[in-house]
């Protein structure tokens, strides 16, 4: 029988380190979400004051950079674009060859409120503004948001281009 | 949390990308050390969709263009097992070895009529053989003497017959049961017997055992028997549309010949000074009492049972293993083809090496057309032009039937063991039962044996006939290359291997093509070989490449002729190579000098 052991799995913790004194260990407190880091870099170091571990762990993204790796994520990804999930992501380019106008700016921002509560249920979307500049052939969206889980707002700034490009 | 979790070694075969990229998921929330594999917007999602993905489309390819090399024995057979279940056919299992014998009663047995009873075994110097079915004989004269009409008409069977625990039925369709046996223990295909003794009946029935269920109707006592995908048996009954379906609480007694596969095999006499041994069981007994009582004639007891001896004139066969692979797969489409109805010379010589593996190493089907054609108009070729009057057509076992011969199928095999030259009349008569079921109703089953074509390196002198009297002038001449320092024994062992090889008794097959071009062709591959010639010492002449003789044993001087060009043999033809154990005295290797003359042709 084969055996997946997921211990691998497991990063080196500070409790672990080798250096660390159990009477002087600090307890850090535990990040809510957590994902990869996009380009998978290698965690350089981690551990407590002066005594960094040196770790072959990958970069993590903890809890509200975890929730913006999932916002980018939706609106750079077309509907069809992810393998097992084909309506995963916006549909904002179906609107960029339209003429720059009121209209299809309210339809940009049901679209995008749209999206964040199909796939991210963990923002609430406060606002949406979108200002359309016909004369750069883009919209600006201001997105307000808030995180549920930490009682925090931010703000995206998108900018949708007649083209199909768009950058957060 | 448990973090180690099993799975066979080809689980990851059933999974697909949604399965796998599901399965992480799990495992990862299980682990807690990653969460937001459960976000679709995260990269985590879209790393393990890519990963699942690129896992899906590579096992599809691994699918499409997997080999059999990638899977062990086991797992092929057990695939091709399952398919051809679809097929409704059932791959032959293993095959005890089997003898023939005579019997004699000695002078103590008074006149009469007996009974040897089925499953009495005996001892042969540690081996068992057994009777699988019950042998009726009558003994006319007081003194010792042989019973004729059982002369070679019967088999006994290597191994001990057991007692399977009585099983009780639960009354569904097709029940089936499963032989829950070791895996050491090994059971002869043909030798399985099933007695039912019905709820509400005080008597045991004996069941007939049937190649498919289908074929039969609502109320017949029928089985099917299947050897597994896991080399077991199972065992299925009707279900009151085909064959009669098992009530509740009837009890089935199942009887099972246990072979040795490792036993030795015995030579003719072999059976000389053996003990009979009578079965005995209590459930025996009571089923010897319900099944047996029809039979007319004094069951043979333990103690008279030693009034009768054997003998046996044929080497015992050999043990065959399971059918195999590339037999299942060959044997499988034809028999789905014939569906059991035996009608072209092909369904008859599939069905035959299908199930006389251990007897028959080649089975040709003629007509009789094709039989008046060939192998009448041989003989009368040969000279013989009353052959049934010829006092050596008996060497050639020619049967002439009755006035009615336009239906008859004549049957050459050619005897899976090399000690014995033509079936015995038991082993014959084994075949013929075999086939009466499913042949076609008109047709007549003539049992035949091959005309043994001969063969040697040979040489004519001019102006003289071939003949095999001067075999020993000729010989096959190998010239070495200038350069090479490989040893002449070296050369001349891989020629023997080469011509052991190709005329090969196993692998030999009745109207075989004798492919002298390719017989010398890797001749000269051999390496170190730069030339073949075939030679004649009394004369001093040679040709390029191999000449053959071929000749029939029994009438070498009617039928003998030089062969240098590839030869089909007739369907009812079987080579051999003359004396190959002693191959290498018929070889001399040169070395690249000297010159020889060229012969005339």
């Amino acid at each position: 029988m084969a055996k997946i052991d997921l211990n691998n799995l497991i990063r080196p913790k500070e409790v672990n380190s080798p250096f660390s004194v159990p009477s002087q260990r600090v307890d850090k407190e535990l990040p809510v979400y957590t994902d990869l880091h996009l380009d998978l870099k290698i965690q350089e170091n981690i551990g407590i004051g002066n005594f960094p571990v040196v770790s072959n762990d990958l970069y993590v993204n903890n809890d509200i950079e975890a929730i913006k790796n999932s916002l980018r994520n939706i609106f750079n990804t077309r509907k069809g674009q992810k393998i097992l999930n084909p309506e995963f992501g916006s549909s904002l380019e179906q609107f960029l060859f339209e003429p720059i106008n009121a209209f299809y700016a309210k339809a940009i921002a049901d679209t995008i409120s749209d999206n964040i509560t199909q796939f991210e249920p963990r923002v609430e979307v406060l606002k949406i503004q979108i200002t359309p500049q016909p004369d750069e052939n883009q919209y600006y969206v201001i997105l307000i948001y808030r995180f549920l889980e930490f009682k925090k707002e931010n703000i995206l700034n998108i900018i949708a281009k007649q083209g199909g490009e768009i950058l957060i | 949390m448990n973090k180690e979790v099993s799975y066979n070694k080809n689980s990851y075969i059933t999974f697909d990308a949604t399965s796998i990229r599901d399965l992480i998921i799990n495992r990862l929330n299980q682990s807690k050390i990653f969460t937001d594999q459960n976000y679709q917007g995260s990269n985590m999602s879209a790393f393990l969709d890519v990963i699942s993905y690129s896992f899906s489309t590579l096992l599809y390819y691994l699918n499409k263009t997997s080999s059999e090399s990638l899977f062990s024995e086991t797992q092929i057979y057990e695939n091709i097992n399952r398919l051809v279940k679809i097929l409704n056919y059932n791959p032959v299992g293993r095959l005890g070895q089997s003898v023939p014998f005579r019997l004699i009663a000695r002078a103590n047995l008074p006149i009469g009529n007996y009974v040897i009873p089925r499953f009495t075994y005996m001892n042969v110097g540690g081996t068992n053989y057994s009777f699988n079915k019950d042998i009726q004989f009558y003994k006319s004269e007081s003194g010792e003497i042989e019973i004729t009409d059982l002369e070679n008409k019967n088999l006994l069977y290597q191994g001990l017959f057991q007692e399977y625990p009585t099983y009780n039925a639960i009354g569904i369709e097709n029940e089936t049961v499963y032989l829950s046996l070791l895996e050491s223990v090994y059971i002869d295909h043909f030798n399985i017997f099933i007695f039912v003794k019905e709820s509400g009946s005080d008597s045991w029935v004996e069941w007939e055992r049937v190649p498919e269920t289908f074929l039969y109707g609502p109320n017949e006592n029928i089985f099917q028997v299947r050897f597994n995908e896991n080399k077991r048996y199972e065992i299925k009954f009707g279900d009151d549309i085909n064959g009669k379906k098992l009530k509740e609480g009837d009890q089935i007694a199942i009887y099972y010949l246990n072979i040795d596969k490792d036993a030795v095999n015995i030579g003719p006499n072999a059976l000389t000074n053996a003990k009979l041994t009578t079965y005995n069981s209590l459930r025996y007994s009571e089923i010897f009492d319900d099944v047996f009582i029809e039979i007319l004639g004094n069951v043979l007891t333990q103690q008279n049972i030693q009034f009768v001896r054997l003998n046996n004139d044929y080497p015992s066969t050999f043990y065959t293993d399971e059918e195999s692979v590339d037999n299942i797969k060959n044997n499988s489409a034809k028999n789905f083809r014939s569906q059991y109805r035996l009608v072209t010379s092909t369904d008859y010589e599939t069905y035959i090496k299908t199930n006389f593996s251990n007897l028959i190493t080649d089975v040709k089907v003629l007509n009789n057309d094709d039989y008046l054609r060939k192998h009448i108009k041989y003989l009368y070729n040969i000279g013989l032009n009353e052959p049934q009057k010829d006092d050596k057509i008996l060497l050639n076992q020619i049967k002439f039937a009755d006035s009615c011969n336009f239906n008859n199928l004549y049957v050459y095999h050619v005897p899976k063991s090399e000690l014995q030259n033509y079936l015995a009349p038991a082993q014959k008569e084994l075949v013929v039962n075999g086939l009466r079921n499913n042949k076609t109703l008109t047709s007549e089953i003539v049992p035949m044996d091959p005309v043994y074509i001969y063969l040697d390196f040979y040489l004519t002198a001019s102006g003289q006939d071939a003949t095999p009297n001067d075999l020993d002038q000729c010989f096959l001449v190998i010239t070495k290359l200038p350069n090479s320092r490989r040893a002449n024994s070296a050369i001349l062992a891989d020629i023997e291997n080469l011509i052991k090889n190709t005329f090969n008794r196993k692998t030999n097959k009745l109207g075989q093509l004798i492919d002298i071009y390719q017989l010398s062709t890797s001749i000269l591959n051999i390496e170190s070989v730069a030339r073949v010639q075939t030679y004649r010492k009394d004369t001093d002449t040679y040709i390029e490449g191999v000449s053959l003789l071929l000749w029939n044993y029994y009438y070498p001087l009617a039928d003998s002729e030089v062969y240098t060009q590839n030869i089909q043999l007739e369907d009812f033809k079987y080579p051999i190579f003359n004396n190959i154990g002693n191959i290498s005295s018929r070889i001399k290797i040169n070395e690249p000098s000297g010159t020889i003359k060229v012969a005339d042709f």
